[in-house]
């Protein structure tokens, strides 16, 4: 998978850097603060051809780009398992069919808009990792990472309804379009999640269960992320990376931080919407007091970290070369279970205490943590689409 | 000789079998915070050591300061649970492998047993030209020794490091 | 004379085979309602060495639900190796993991194909972070072990017809069992692990009725509950207490990082029970092994743990 792909570094590089991130404060290889991420270009609205679009390019040269196509579908009957194409007989009595769809979807408000459900099947989501595989563990795992953290709660896919008989099928289709040189989560999560802000679909003209009809006019199209002067009200998930060294908390490692990592996790972060009204919002602004962000936690995924497969360090004790009494019989005989000796790298085993990972992912999450920052960020990039 | 006292006591992976100070790790442990635990299914094994420490023993030593020699080994084997045991050829191991394929430089052998164990899989070994035999190792032709299909015994007397340029196999040297 | 070309059939009368009704179910019956107590796993049944090809194989089966229409989770799980790695494969220090978890094609409702699908390669690649935690890995350079499952029966709802997106859910439930199952098998086959790392469940759900307090339970079946809110799975190395792979999915307020802790302890809690499973089934296989406490007699040993607390 990616994020095993081998840093070459040496056991000794690797115990330098391990002892040199577990530091308080850590000292990042690139100077960094903890929980700064990578310097990054972001640009919107580079694909003609698409409904939305996307590229972020990071300071290492990383580069990805997304873009986000869109067609009319018939709706098929829900009930998942047959592709029988059965229309959805309007004619059907509504509180059945919202008993029926709506309750596997997980929508939490689905109360408001209860007339509307979305399916998981509506959103096509592919990754794309030059050198690996499309069926590579590694990239589905990443894709079906992104999925997740898109159709959690439901309310992404009940954005894609058009009437009861049609709704839109989303294409996503992420492109790394760099060599992997560090582990791209937070590169194609950032990029998909500017991508789907700068998304508009046309504007519907037609009515109620008719076959959809759109306006021509694409100066007319809403975006699928609704805004208000310029900002978006509601956004996408971000994925954040984040791996424990010793008692530190990283954010955004590189490829050598992640090869030392104790744990490294994937946190995926939405932010929530329904409670914040408008007015609220208004009031907020014009008292310049920064509203804080409604965040929602919407995955947690553990990467397998790569640190697991380094080569291990010899400690002097054990080492011929520097006067261990080793029998000259074996002098390349594979080294005795030991304990840890200062200074000298070896692969972690076992997993991670469950207090580290729910440290994690508190500090990603908590007000003012580096989720809000990215989000931040993210705003200011001009959306074009 | 070192005087085996066996317990059958039956050890799972993660069971802490002791204190590090007071064991030594064997086959089949592991050390986790200063204590010993078992890493398979098996029965727990307590060698008592020798009251002259063989050069063997130090092997295990960790640091030069305590003498480890007095220490008994602890280990967990799995032959009295399972009759299928895989084991990984070592350094120093005398193994039986068939000939597989001869170049002018090397031979390609298959380790068939090792030690006492008969190995379910195949691991490859390679005979070089200059492991053949201890005298007149220039003069050694690998075709004049071998041919594919002979049972060879041989001794492991490499397990390459990655930095060699054979890496995958194990060196094994013929002895005669 | 006996007419050779044709089959024919039996010269006596028959009568075909009448089977019994389904008893009829009441609508709570029907609607399948949680019975357990939200602290209590379902029964299962572990057994170690059930391939005698495989270096280790186990099998693993967790009751169906009180609901006949709902098959319970059948897992059958082979390691073969350690053994050496084919020529072209690079000098890895460590032994080189590969997981396969496979859905037979009538494991669901909704037919698998033969080739895997993102579904279950996803799974595979859940199951190797869990394992690859738990296995020591630089006690076997230079080789490699693939570990495979097959989910003979998922855990699936036959009777609903229509799709309550329960699919995404069973997968949590998948991925304990084959967390469970691959830690008895990789047990089996000796390959040293330090300590015998287990799956376990935990969700948020909302029953039917009280939509104001959700609470959580462990070892959802997604059909039970009128909504799951959220829900974790968790491998766990009980010994040491630490985590090995934590997935958790759904949807839960940051403000409220409790929530998500109680959910992550109630997911350890599901996995040392699951634990306590394959430790017993272990020494039970390991007993039955030695040649002087074998018993004669039981050639079928029928284990089966009931975790109720």
């Amino acid at each position: 998978m990616a994020s095993t792909q081998h840093a070459l570094l040496s056991p000794a590089e690797l115990a330098y850097l391990h002892a040199s991130l577990s530091l308080t404060p850590p000292i990042r290889p690139d100077g960094r603060a903890a929980n700064q991420f990578r310097p990054l270009a972001a640009e919107t609205g580079i694909l003609p051809g698409t409904n939305g679009s996307a590229r972020i390019c990071f300071a290492d040269g990383t580069e990805a780009i997304v873009g986000v196509k869109a067609e009319v579908e018939r709706t098929r009957r829900g009930d998942g398992g047959r592709e029988d194409g059965v229309e959805y007989v309007s004619s059907r009595l509504e509180g059945d069919f919202v008993e029926g769809v709506s309750s596997g979807e997980g929508a939490i408000a689905a109360v408001d808009e209860a007339d509307r459900v979305g399916e998981s099947e509506w959103v096509e989501l592919s990754v794309e990792i030059p050198g690996a595989r499309d069926d590579d563990a590694g990239t589905v795992f990443l894709a079906a990472m992104l999925a997740e953290a898109l159709l959690a709660g439901g309310e992404f896919a009940k954005k894609l309804w058009i009437n009861r008989r049609f709704h839109w099928k989303l294409y996503l289709d992420i492109l790394l379009i760099s060599p992997p040189l560090s582990y791209p989560l937070p590169l194609l999560s950032l990029t998909t999640h500017l991508a789907l802000l700068a998304t508009r679909l046309p504007r519907l003209k037609s009515e109620g269960d008719e076959d959809p009809f759109f306006d021509d006019d694409w100066a007319a199209a809403p975006y699928l992320y609704a805004r208000k002067d310029g900002k978006a009200t509601a956004r996408p998930p971000v994925s954040l990376l984040v791996m424990a060294v010793g008692n530190n908390i990283i954010f955004d490692p590189s490829k050598e931080e992640l090869a030392v990592a104790d744990v490294a996790l994937a946190v995926s972060v939405g932010e929530e919407t329904a409670t914040t009204t408008a007015a609220e919002a208004d009031e907020a602004q014009q008292q310049q007091q920064p509203l804080g962000r409604n965040l929602r936690l919407l995955s947690v995924r553990t990467i397998d970290p790569p640190s697991r497969l380094t080569p291990p360090g010899v400690p002097n004790a054990t080492n011929s070369a520097y006067g261990a009494a080793t029998t000259q019989k074996q002098p390349e005989a594979r080294a005795a279970e030991s304990e840890a000796v200062e200074g000298v790298w070896k692969a972690p085993r076992g997993g991670a205490k469950a207090l580290v990972m729910a440290a994690l992912v508190q500090k990603a999450l908590m007000r003012g943590g580096v989720a809000d920052e990215v989000l931040d960020a993210l705003d200011a990039v001009d959306l074009v689409a | 000789m070192a005087a085996t006292s066996s317990s059958a006591t039956i050890a799972i992976p993660g069971q802490l079998l002791g204190p590090a100070s007071k064991f030594q790790p064997g086959p089949g442990t592991h050390i986790h915070e200063s204590n010993l635990y078992s890493s398979l299914l098996g029965l727990v094994h307590v060698n008592q050591p020798t009251k002259a420490p063989g050069p063997v023993k130090r092997l295990n030593k960790i640091t030069p300061a305590p003498p480890p020699a007095e220490l008994p080994t602890i280990s967990v084997s799995r032959s009295a649970v399972s009759d299928k045991r895989e084991t990984l050829p070592e350094v120093g191991n005398t193994v039986l492998c068939r000939v597989i394929r001869i170049t002018p430089r090397q031979a390609v052998v298959a380790i068939l047993i090792c030690g006492e164990t008969v190995l379910d899989a195949e691991w490859q070994g390679l005979i070089r030209v200059q492991d053949v035999r201890a005298t007149e190792k220039d003069r050694v032709k690998i075709y004049e020794s071998f041919r594919p299909g002979d049972i060879v015994r041989a001794e492991v007397v490499s397990f390459l490091s990655p930095t060699l340029p054979f890496t995958r196999r194990f060196y094994a040297d013929a002895a005669y | 004379m006996t007419d050779r070309r044709r089959v024919n059939g039996p010269v006596g009368s028959t009568n075909p085979p009448v089977f019994e009704d389904e008893p009829e179910q009441e609508f709570g019956a029907q609607k399948g309602i949680r019975t357990r107590t939200p602290t209590a796993t379902r029964k299962m049944y572990l057994k170690t060495g059930v391939t005698p090809s495989a270096s280790g194989s186990a099998y693993l089966e967790i009751e169906a639900s009180r609901k006949g229409a709902v098959s319970g989770l059948k897992l059958s799980c082979t390691v073969h190796g350690p053994r050496s790695l084919p020529r072209s494969t690079p000098f890895s220090p460590h032994i080189i993991l590969s997981t396969h978890v496979k859905y037979a094609p009538f494991a669901t409702k909704q037919r698998r194909g033969y080739i895997r699908d993102p579904t279950e390669r996803d799974l595979g690649s859940h199951l190797e972070t869990a394992l690859r935690g738990a296995i020591i890995a630089d006690r076997w350079p230079k080789s490699g072990v693939d570990i495979i499952i097959s989910i003979v029966e998922g855990d699936h709802d036959r009777e609903t017809s229509k799709s309550q997106g329960g699919e995404a859910w069973d997968m949590m439930n998948a991925l304990s069992g084959c967390i469970t199952v691959a830690s008895a098998a990789l047990a089996d086959a000796g390959i040293d692990c330090v300590d015998t790392v287990a799956g376990g469940v935990a969700a948020l759900v909302r029953d039917e009725g009280d939509d104001t307090t959700p609470r959580i339970v462990i070892d959802p079946i997604p059909s039970e509950h009128e909504q799951i809110l959220a829900a974790c799975c968790v491998a766990y190395l009980p010994d040491r207490d630490e985590i090995t792979n934590l997935w958790f999915k759904g949807d839960l307020p940051a403000s409220d990082m409790e929530l998500y802790s109680q959910l992550v302890e109630k997911g350890i809690q599901a996995s040392r029970n699951s634990n306590e499973v394959i430790v017993n089934s272990l020494l039970i296989s390991t007993r039955e092994q030695q040649p002087h406490e074998r018993h004669d007699g039981t050639t079928r040993m029928h284990i089966a743990f009931n975790l109720q607390r």
